[in-house]
């Protein structure tokens, strides 16, 4: 093969320049060009240059470097910093060996605060992560519908027609999709051959739903997957599950995805990746939109699970086609348009959406604060620790300091020094992080629900410049300040005083000493807080009879033979009421907005339910009653509102509501028949909606709510299974309790409290170690002192009070700042919640007690152990 | 003086500045390396050995005969000096007494 002659790469060349030495560099050179003209014409230009990179890297050896200044009688100067560097570096490494105790807890404390911020700084950079997977992340919008006057966004789901339409409407918008979930509770049977389970992420999707998202498909068209009616794509652990080691396309599958409970039958077009962990919405199966029939596929009316994406042109201008949405719901709705559009940037949904009807449980970006300020507190702790036992050391260096100075050391080679040996520390210090890190993640990945590791997507570079950075912060944060103050010893007041450490130094340790206490009075209280918070959610979700609500998901065969079912279920003592409904809390989640009466509108959750439903749920009657079998009337338009559903329809008062007429959908000319005090819907961040309770027809009910006393629960269930199984034969048995899934609407929250509380832990531990330390030490130092009052006649007691006096008047400051600020940040977090836990001064009172036991332990074992010894042994020596 | 231990790849380079006459020089070296061994080694290694060998006085150069497919770059003749000849005497007399003390039977059971 016969190239055109080229050149070698200029910049390797340059570098080869940079590094050799001028008496090897021409010669060497001169080899590399004659090499590449030979591998040009043997196997071409690429390889030549490849191989002629690789070459000048391979001239970094000792024989071609530069050398430095070299003596008249040929004697090779050393450079003189990278021996003073290593001298540095093992007289650094003595003193570590020498103090063992103090270098242990200097090196565990900063491993420990290091090990947090790494862990942390993964869970952070993978909260801010989500969804930037996609190609054109930056170009996708969420069309976010607004029922409230002023157009401020307020659900995340809503109508099927802005996302049909929007593409054709707007030339700003490159494609758009809508991802529809229907069958209200959310699952659906999916079959294939005898393999039968319950799917969460069962979606419909229009075909451009690969054009707006990159999720990439493995088999399969992007562009035309889902064009045709009756077909799916699924992921590759879905293909998996049910169809082994066979290739799914074109195979396939029965689902029972909608209200209706129909089977449909579905044809394998598409096999996709698993969704990754950091998307705002996972699936897995994706049926074709067209699957669905009937002319309300672009209906402007009514909300469902249907959430509304596009992918703008690149460079479209969002905020004008944001004021275009404003308005374009009047476009196909006219006057009678009761929502508003507004565009709402997909990066944003994980971390800064607080929409209705999430496709997804979010996260916030005030979580994502939180964490990042407890991992640097933490690391803060550890350097503070690092601070005060370096400088109380100080005393022992001073000699040493002094020493160097008089022969000759500058002050900036003593401050590399000192530098260099924190340095030193913060090297084994992340070695060891690295180690717990990488030990704990699993851990961490458990109780968030991740998938962490410590070299993410093999990027080893990123791991080394997390361990240079976490060394150099360690020497810049714990260093920097003992090493000015070390070198900055005078020699002779060096060598001939004892300096004890008090005065000025001793005053910034106590000032860091109180920041740390301070911290973790501030952390033990919001701990508390947290728990409390979490246990009163866990106690408003159950009900007060104290009896269990079972939820089972009704398919038609059980509607079919829905009396007989309900017979067989009530045949155990143990269910005490039981009763169909079109939704149960937590499940289902659209509001219905309608005119209640003929020119008044509103929105409510609506409950289309069975008689004994309010009994069954253990609602509470405020005035009026609820449904009942004997009168004729209630099965048509009787209805039972919520406490809040009066204001929101402008009802007057309990008593004044019943009576009054009120209309929804099949029943436009319904009449109020009770009230009953508001109920939860959802988690209890969200503030109560009005709601109402209609009674229907069984077809309509795609639950069975079921209330049970809590005993021989096992028996129980047995029994309701049973019946299940006798009337249906295509679902499998599955029911889940009402209390665990308003538990599973805060397992963030949960989350949340109990990460804080390990780190909490964590904290306390590192600043109760470094108090130990720095305790230890003192008494060490005043050993004499001790010896003398003793002799002097000074008991056990008054020499205990004595030392551990000046600790607690540090506690009595820390506590006079931790309190206030504590108490700022939890009523802000509060704030987010509609039950809040009162503020008790007992918490506060409890946080101050574990603080000072904490002190008290790490000094009280030291103090004792000086009071106690004998003053010969301490004064004997000289 | 560093020691005058002869390393094997040094031997081998040794050996073909020998071979080369007087037309040893780093590329040379190289691809003559490569015709008669089946070793490929890289021309950093090369010129490090070279740098020892010069360092030992087994070997000593000089500098002459720029090309253009050099870019207008000298080159370095590398020639064996006596003291470079005397090793390779020495390693090979070693090398070949101590073969010929292996008995006729154990080699050829080892065969």
């Amino acid at each position: 093969m016969k190239e055109e002659w080229s050149n070698p790469p200029k910049w390797a060349d340059r570098m080869l320049g940079w590094f050799c030495s001028e008496e090897h560099l021409e010669i060497l050179q001169g080899d590399l060009y004659e090499l590449y003209e030979y591998r040009l014409e043997q196997k071409g230009r690429f390889m030549a240059k490849l191989h002629y990179i690789k070459d000048a890297f391979d001239m970094l050896r000792p024989f071609a470097l530069k050398k430095r200044k070299t003596h008249p009688d040929g004697y090779r100067d050393k450079n003189n910093s990278i021996t003073m560097f290593k001298n540095n570096i093992k007289v650094g490494w003595r003193n570590i060996v020498r103090y063992k105790g103090y270098s242990t807890i200097n090196i565990m404390g900063l491993a420990l605060g290091l090990a947090c911020c790494m862990i942390l700084y993964r869970y952070v950079t993978d909260e801010l992560s989500y969804d930037k997977f996609h190609t054109n992340a930056e170009d996708i919008y969420r069309i976010a519908f607004s029922t409230e006057d002023d157009g401020v966004p307020s659900n995340a789901n809503g109508s099927l027609g802005p996302g049909a339409t929007a593409g054709r409407d707007f030339p700003e918008v490159s494609h758009a999709a809508r991802i529809l979930k229907t069958g209200s509770g959310g699952r659906t049977v999916v079959a294939h051959e005898q393999k039968r389970f319950y799917e969460e992420r069962f979606f419909f999707a229009d075909s451009s739903v690969f054009e707006v998202f990159s999720f990439p498909l493995i088999q399969g068209d992007r562009k035309t997957a889902l064009s045709q009616p009756n077909t799916v794509v699924i992921t590759e652990s879905m293909a998996r599950k049910y169809f082994g080691d066979l290739n799914p396309m074109g195979k396939l599958i029965d689902a029972y995805p909608n209200n209706d409970g129909k089977k449909m039958q579905f044809m394998v077009a598409g096999v996709a990746k698993d969704v990754p962990s950091n998307s705002h919405f996972h699936f897995d199966f994706l049926a074709s939109f067209h699957s669905q029939k009937g002319g309300r596929l672009e209906s402007w009316n009514g909300f469902w699970q249907c959430f509304s994406y596009v992918r703008l042109a690149h460079g479209a201008d969002e905020v004008a086609l944001n004021e275009k949405l404003a308005e374009y719901s009047q476009k196909y709705m006219g006057e009678n348009a009761w929502y508003t559009l507004s565009l709402q940037p997909m990066l944003d949904i994980h971390l800064e959406s607080s929409l209705k009807s999430e496709i997804e449980p979010t996260s916030s970006i005030t979580k994502v604060y939180v964490f990042s300020a407890v991992g640097l507190l933490i690391l803060v702790i550890a350097c503070i620790n690092f601070l005060t036992l370096s400088t109380a050391k100080s005393a022992r260096r001073a000699r040493e300091v002094g020493v160097r100075k008089t022969f000759g050391a500058h002050r900036s080679q003593l401050f590399g020094q000192f530098i260099s040996e924190a340095m030193l520390h913060g090297t084994l210090a992340t070695v060891i992080a690295i180690g717990l890190t990488s030990l704990t993640l699993p851990l961490v990945n458990e109780l968030t629900n991740k998938s962490l590791s410590l070299v993410m997507n093999g990027n080893w570079l990123e791991l080394i410049g997390i361990a240079g950075g976490s060394v150099l912060i360690v020497a810049f944060m714990a260093g920097l300040y003992p090493a000015i103050f070390l070198s900055s010893f005078t020699p002779i007041i060096a060598l001939k005083s004892v300096l004890t450490g008090q005065g000025s130094i001793g005053r910034m340790r106590r000032v860091l000493v109180v920041f740390q206490f301070t911290i973790s009075i501030a952390l033990i209280v919001g701990t508390l807080i947290v728990s409390q918070q979490m246990n009163l959610i866990r106690e408003k979700s159950l009900s007060e009879s104290g009896d269990q609500h079972l939820i089972l998901q009704m398919n038609n065969e059980l509607r079919a033979n829905f009396t007989a079912f309900e017979a067989a279920v009530k045949q155990s003592p143990a269910v005490h009421s039981m009763s169909g409904a079109s939704r149960v809390p937590t499940r289902g989640s659209s509001t219905d907005c309608f005119k209640y009466t003929e020119d008044k509108g509103g929105c409510a959750f609506a409950y289309r339910v069975d008689f004994d439903y309010p009994e069954t749920m253990g609602y509470k009657l405020q005035a009026g009653r609820f449904f009942d079998r004997n009168i004729a009337t209630d099965a048509k338009g009787a209805f039972v509102v919520s406490e809040s559903a009066l204001m929101g329809f402008e009802l007057g008062t309990a008593e004044e509501a019943i009576g009054k007429k009120f209309g929804h959908g099949d029943y436009p000319n319904g009449r109020i028949i009770g009230v009953v005090d508001d109920f939860h819907v959802y988690s209890l961040h969200k503030q109560k909606q009005p709601s109402f309770m209609v009674m229907a027809p069984k077809e309509r009910f795609n639950f069975m709510a079921i209330r049970v006393s809590p005993e021989g629960m096992a028996a129980t269930l047995d029994h309701v299974g049973e019946a299940w199984n006798q009337f249906s034969t295509e679902a499998p048995f599955d029911y889940f309790f009402l209390d665990e899934a308003f538990q599973r609407l805060h397992q963030e929250d949960i989350r949340t409290g109990k990460v804080v509380s390990v780190l909490t832990l964590l904290a306390i531990l590192i600043a109760a170690i470094g108090l130990f330390g720095l305790a230890s030490f003192m008494l060490e130092q005043r050993a004499k002192e001790i010896g003398i009052r003793k002799v002097l006649g000074a008991g056990v007691p008054s020499i205990l009070l004595l030392m551990s006096k000046s600790y607690f008047r540090l506690i009595f400051i820390a506590s006079a700042l931790g309190v206030p600020v504590s108490y700022w940040l939890m009523s802000k977090w509060l704030d987010g919640f509609v039950y809040q836990v009162a503020f008790s001064p007992l918490v506060f009172a409890l946080a101050i007690v574990i603080v000072g036991f904490i002190v008290a332990s790490s000094i009280g074992y030291q103090s004792l152990r000086a009071a106690m010894a004998n003053p010969v042994k301490s004064l004997r020596n000289e | 003086m560093k020691g005058t231990y002869l390393g094997e790849f040094e031997e081998i380079v040794l050996l073909t500045i020998g071979v080369l006459q007087g037309d040893a020089y780093g590329v040379a070296i190289k691809l003559e390396i490569e015709k008669r061994t089946e070793r490929k080694p890289s021309i950093g290694a090369l010129h490090s050995a070279l740098s020892r060998l010069e360092d030992k006085g087994f070997i000593e150069s000089r500098e002459g005969g720029a090309t253009k497919s050099r870019g207008g770059r000298r080159k370095r003749y590398y020639t064996i000096t006596a003291a470079g000849k005397r090793t390779l005497v020495k390693a090979n007399e070693l090398r070949n007494e101590l073969f010929n003390l292996i008995p006729n039977l154990s080699f050829y059971g080892l065969n």
